[in-house]
């Protein structure tokens, strides 16, 4: 395995947040599975086959460090749900519109398996060319707030179980030389007087872990994370600020580790232009300086159709490219994968 | 001897796997408006046999019809836009809500109450004449905090315009529809974060609604425990009164029944929250402590709308429900 010192990066850092759409084909054959007319080993020859197609997306759109598009993934606590020992699913239930998920319950203690996605990632650096990919994981908070609790005395008690069990994951990943993981925690500031403790749930599942974790926070208020900059043992903040019209960038004062600048829209079909982007990216670097930026979509592309999805990608990193013109003439053209908490 | 509690639905029952089949089929264009609202009154029929079967007297269609508390009902609102997807407060729950633009007033045309008078037909079929159907809706309180407000710019004239412009004339239309009972949902009247200004405001508006509709009117609040917010309630005592017992745990809520002359209660004794079933005992015994404190009438039914758990799980709830009401009675 490369050593730490050497994994170098273009300045300002392309990735995306995780989930991509699924091509159609294996939308089709998730159903003929489901229909019983694919088995199992099948459907997984086909999920390897559509991680080669979107990761392929990624690196002719240029993004430097893509994901494997959680293609396994139909949403993102029932996957780890259901590879986590304790929990247990009774049905689908809304989410807005005609849109379910299943919403799993907890029935007895929480308890770590067996490796949930280090398969996902050796195969992930297996077909994909960039030397750092991105794994996703959904942090302890997020699993614990939408699930049902039928079993712990608090959702605390069953945030911190859950927090060892993500713990033990990225360590595996770790192990199988994984440099990069992403903890999504979208329901992390939904209850603020829970805060003190969901901060400490997340630092626990990254306790003793010594590669880059991101933390991705979504769709939230992002004045009550704000306190917390500091005691979030991650090195990066992935958040979402295109959905926003790039208001409210002045809450990333005081922000003393790496933003990850979400500057493409994943609700919206339009498709933004190289210049808007390059436009929201000098108006963050009143706040963040170049060497402490990513730059990402807000959030997962799933919900897009594949076209909008790559066509996204694409005018992402030509804004960035207009932008790292102008840092060459600065000077500043590489940065390093970095694993501290800080970046001021 | 007659009731001692009754078993009520509250606001939305979960979607059917028939019904969000429904849904998509219309979204593909492969079926009808006209189509898609006959379809759904078989669902609305499935839903009261159920209800009949498990001895649930006071019950809301199920709101097949609705996305969600403010959906539809905001499409027939003048001065109001639609807009993008919106937490529904602590929930993983999103609604779209409501943009006002210009003046609010009810829409001519508004079908919320011929939907009404269809499923209050298929409740006659199904149960006779002894069964009450409600019709629920956003509480003026609660449609003003979740607007985005950028045409009144004042909270107090906005809660006051969607009671006086929207829900009054639109209770209306359901009384000469066949509605007898109203729920206003205001989990926001107990949210906290909400200026005093506005909740004395809008407790005024609620109180009109309360005095000149020709229904009874249930106020439910839910999420939150209601003690903090108690002086309000004195106004509003001849309303029934909706409580989430899951956020009222230490029955704080009874100074409601013993300081504020509330005598109506409608114990939203089951979560709807949280698959973990309630045992029938430990429902009676909440029953028996808002009588001890003086409660008149009692009603036992979910704390907040069923979306939040699966079907199978709201059914359970349902059967619970049921089941208290018989113990009471002695059954
Ligand atoms: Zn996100």
């Amino acid at each position: 395995m490369a050593s730490w010192a050497e994994v170098e990066l273009p300045v300002l850092p392309t990735t995306v947040i995780g989930s991509y759409p699924r091509p159609k084909w294996l939308r089709d054959f998730i159903n003929r599975f489901r229909a019983g007319r694919v088995s199992w080993k099948q459907l997984a020859e086909a999920f390897d086959d559509a991680v080669v197609a979107v990761v392929r997306d990624q690196e002719v759109a240029g993004v430097d460090i893509p994901s494997d598009g959680e293609m396994r993934r139909d949403e993102m606590v029932e996957y780890f749900a259901e590879g986590i020992g304790g929990f247990k699913f009774y049905g689908p239930v809304r989410v807005w519109g005609n849109n379910y998920f299943r919403k799993p319950a907890v029935v007895s203690r929480v308890e770590y398996r067996e490796p949930i996605v280090v398969k996902e990632y050796l195969h992930l650096r297996g077909v994909a060319r960039a030397r750092v990919v991105k794994v996703t994981i959904t942090g302890p908070y997020t699993i614990a707030d939408w699930s049902y609790n039928e079993y712990y005395s608090s959702k605390e008690d069953l945030a911190f179980d859950l927090a060892k069990v993500v713990n033990s994951e990225i360590k595996k990943l770790e192990e199988a030389g994984a440099l990069y993981v992403q903890v999504d925690e979208p329901a992390l500031t939904t209850h603020p007087e829970e805060m003190e403790w969901a901060v400490e749930a997340v630092n626990r599942a990254v306790e003793g872990v010594n590669i880059k974790v991101g933390l991705h926070v979504c769709y939230s208020n992002y004045e009550v994370l704000r306190p917390y900059y500091d005691r979030l043992n991650v090195s990066q903040l992935a958040l979402e600020f295109a959905n926003r019209g790039f208001r409210g960038l002045r809450v990333l004062r005081g922000l003393n580790k790496e933003l990850g600048f979400g500057v493409v829209n994943v609700h919206s079909r339009r498709v933004e232009t190289p210049e808007e982007v390059a436009r929201a990216i000098g108006k963050v670097m009143r706040y963040v300086r170049p060497e402490c930026l990513y730059i990402n979509p807000d959030c997962g592309l799933k919900l897009l159709p594949r076209g909008v999805a790559k066509e996204k990608l694409r005018v992402m990193v030509e804004g960035v490219k207009i932008v790292r013109g102008r840092l060459r003439r600065r000077g500043i053209e590489k940065v390093v994968l970095r694993r501290g908490t800080t970046c001021e | 001897m007659g009731y001692v509690a009754r078993a009520t639905l509250n606001g939305s029952y979960p979607r059917y796997p028939g019904v969000a089949r429904l849904y998509s089929r219309l979204a593909s264009g492969k079926l009808s408006e006209d189509g898609f609202g006959r379809e759904i009154l078989k669902y609305v029929r499935k839903l009261f046999t159920q209800l009949k079967a498990s001895g649930v007297e006071f019950f809301t269609d199920g709101m097949f019809r609705w996305d969600d508390i403010f959906n539809p009902l905001i499409r027939f609102v003048r001065g109001v836009e639609v807009d993008g997807l919106t937490r529904f407060y602590d929930n993983n729950f999103f609604f779209r809500s409501p943009v006002v633009r210009g003046r609010l007033g009810l829409r001519e045309g508004c079908p919320i109450p011929t939907w009404f008078r269809e499923s209050l037909r298929v409740a006659t079929e199904v149960f006779g004449d002894g069964s009450t159907l409600k019709q629920p809706l956003p509480g003026p309180i609660t449609l003003a905090t979740n607007s985005v407000d950028e045409f009144y710019r004042d909270p107090a004239t906005l809660v006051h315009e969607w009671g006086s412009e929207v829900l009054e004339p639109l209770i209306n239309e359901l009384v000469r529809a066949g509605c007898r009972v109203v729920e206003l949902h205001e989990p926001s009247l107990t949210w906290g974060g909400v200026k005093q200004a506005v909740l004395s405001s809008g407790v005024k508006v609620l109180v009109k609604i309360i005095e000149s509709v020709k229904a009874d009117v249930w106020v439910l609040t839910y999420f939150k425990p209601v003690s903090r917010f108690r002086r309000y309630f004195s106004e509003l005592s001849r309303a029934v009164i909706g409580v989430d017992l899951a956020a009222n745990r230490g029955r704080g809520y009874l100074r409601l029944i013993k300081e504020c002359g509330v005598g109506r209660v409608m114990l939203g004794a089951v979560d709807s929250r949280n698959t973990l079933m309630e045992g029938v005992k430990e429902v009676v015994r909440e029953v028996r402590a808002a009588l001890r404190a003086g409660a008149t009438e009692v009603y036992v039914g979910n704390n907040a709308p069923m979306d939040f758990i699966p079907e199978v799980v709201a059914s359970r709830k349902v059967k619970l429900l049921g089941r208290v009401a018989r113990y009471l009675r002695g059954g």
